[in-house]
């Protein structure tokens, strides 16, 4: 099976900083990945790279074996660290927005799970709430039928509730013949629900490989073998 | 995929530029009134008249506020969706730079030309009632016009000729609007590359960039006048006026060159925008 994401010696520098330092790795379809590390470990670097948000200094990132432009960016779902829909928008002008700009989204799905949660479309985003805006973001992303989906710190700063909204969403909603990369570091809350995990650190890949193995070799949870990776 | 860029840029646009258009419009309308009214000797008094008054200083100013909210609404539109959180949504659309850069210069030059249209429309409808124009003044007017043409057309001035000034006119208008919003999104796109202090950097990169085209055009100015060309120019252009086609002939290449010195400068500026955006985009 050809990779959906691959990456060969890829760096990225901001200024003398090296964000990323010749990672290589590889990630097939079907897969739902930790990208796990700590904070300024470089996971959120790698995610807008494979966005086209920002441009490698060294090697490359492939998507579906082309370099990230237009056409990635249609089979790529893309879930940012922050809030960045646009205020003055309601729920209903997104749909429209998301209906308009991508081939692969489902509408009648968002506007199932918009009802679920009893979030009117006629509501203006800036009137929501933070967690009520980041709920639109994620159903919004999660609504269409990509081949990748790419969450950055999904489930940041949000309550345990809405914390089990998220990533039931996740996993209800995502196509099973993509690839879902969750960047985290808050690893106890998504073990569950990982099949890989990648362990990042300094600009770094530590680790790659199935969640079953680390249980089975290492003899213990993923959260317990990154605390030892990552001891201070 | 422009086409949808364009409406929904539209939609952004239009709940700030429809309103403001339409208050000054109604301005306008008030400012007119109040002159009619002023002149009729309606309404003796004082305070009545202060208020006609405020009435046509209110439309001035509403002309003004237009003016700015059109370059504010094409400078902050252009930042904060391209360049803040909302450009994580927009740069992840599957559309690619040019278009996105597209889409921003052909709305904010409709919104320019909309309210330069209005502004004109308002204005003449102030002077005509300043001066009392009539219907037969317009009239007369239109005919004055027509007979200067029949005029022109007799001297050996060809309709094509005519239509050509005009169509150059009209794009030297849209060239305008197309490279002073670029010279606006150049500097952002210069400002967004560094790390920190953006709207720092992107104010001094506008005034870098301003500079850099005035030295370049006093350098050309002043190598051409140096030179021999600038006499050929200069005869050429003698010759040319000495008959009513030629004078046409003369306005057309006049047009004509400066819309190709805009034409540079706008693709440059073009240029270092969609460089600047597609192969150092920084977000913050």
């Amino acid at each position: 099976m050809s990779a959906i994401l691959e990456c060969r010696e890829l760096s990225k520098s901001f200024g003398g900083v090296k964000a990323l330092d010749g990672v290589n790795l590889s990630i097939e379809p079907g897969r739902v990945v930790g990208l796990l590390g700590p904070n300024g470990s470089g996971k959120t670097t790698l995610i807008k790279l494979a966005n086209g948000l920002l441009t490698p200094t060294g090697g490359e990132l492939l998507i579906a074996g082309q370099k990230p432009g237009a056409d990635t960016k249609a089979i790529v779902s893309y879930l940012p660290d922050r809030t960045y829909l646009p205020e003055w928008m309601s729920v209903r002008q997104m749909l429209d927005f998301f209906d308009d700009f991508y081939a692969d989204f489902q509408r009648e799905k968002a506007t199932e799970m918009l009802g679920r949660l009893s979030i009117d479309e006629r509501m203006r985003l800036g009137q929501m709430s933070k967690g009520t805006k980041e709920k639109v973001q994620l159903i919004l992303v999660m609504s269409r039928n990509a081949g990748l989906y790419l969450l950055d710190e999904p489930i940041g700063g949000v309550d345990p509730a809405t914390r089990d909204f998220i990533l039931d969403t996740i996993i209800r909603n995502y196509n099973p013949s993509a690839a879902v990369i969750i960047s985290t570091h808050l690893i106890a809350d998504v073990e569950a629900v990982l099949d890989e995990v990648i362990f990042i650190n300094s600009g770094h890949i530590v680790l790659q490989s199935a969640v079953d193995e680390i249980r089975e070799q290492q003899g213990k949870s993923v959260d317990a073998y990154f605390r030892e990776v990552f001891k201070c | 995929m422009l086409g949808h860029l364009i409406k929904h840029e539209f939609r952004a646009t239009g709940r700030r530029m429809l309103p403001t258009l339409g208050v000054l419009a109604l301005l306008g309308l008030l400012a007119n009134l109040s002159i009619r009214l002023l002149e009729s000797g309606f309404g003796d008094g004082t305070v009545l008249r202060i208020l006609l008054v405020l009435f046509v200083i209110a439309f001035f100013v509403g002309i003004t506020v237009a003016w700015i909210m059109t370059l504010v609404l094409m400078i902050s539109r252009f930042y904060r969706n391209l360049l803040q959180d909302e450009g994580y949504l927009m740069f992840t659309l599957p559309a690619n730079t040019h278009e996105l850069i597209w889409s921003k210069l052909i709305v904010s030059t409709v919104w320019f030309l909309l309210t330069g249209l209005l502004t004109g429309l308002l204005m003449f409808l102030t002077v005509a009632n300043l001066v009392n124009l009539s219907g037969d003044d317009l009239n007369v007017m239109f005919i004055g016009l027509g007979e200067a043409l029949d005029m022109l057309r007799d001297m050996g001035v060809t309709n094509s000729s005519l239509v050509l000034l005009l169509v150059e006119m009209l794009a030297a208008v849209v060239l305008g609007c197309l490279t002073t919003s670029l010279q606006f999104y150049a500097a952002m796109g210069l400002g967004q590359m560094s790390a920190t202090r953006k709207g720092l950097w992107s104010v001094l990169a506008f005034i870098g960039l301003s500079i850099a085209f005035q030295i370049i055009s006093s350098a050309l100015l002043g190598g051409l006048g140096n030179s021999d060309s600038i006499d050929l120019v200069i005869n050429s252009f003698e010759t040319m006026i000495q008959t009513a086609p030629g004078t046409v002939r003369a306005a057309n290449s006049g047009i004509g060159i400066t819309m190709l010195v805009e034409l540079l400068q706008g693709a440059v500026l073009y240029v270092i925008t969609a460089l600047s955006l597609s192969k150092k985009l920084n977000l913050a």
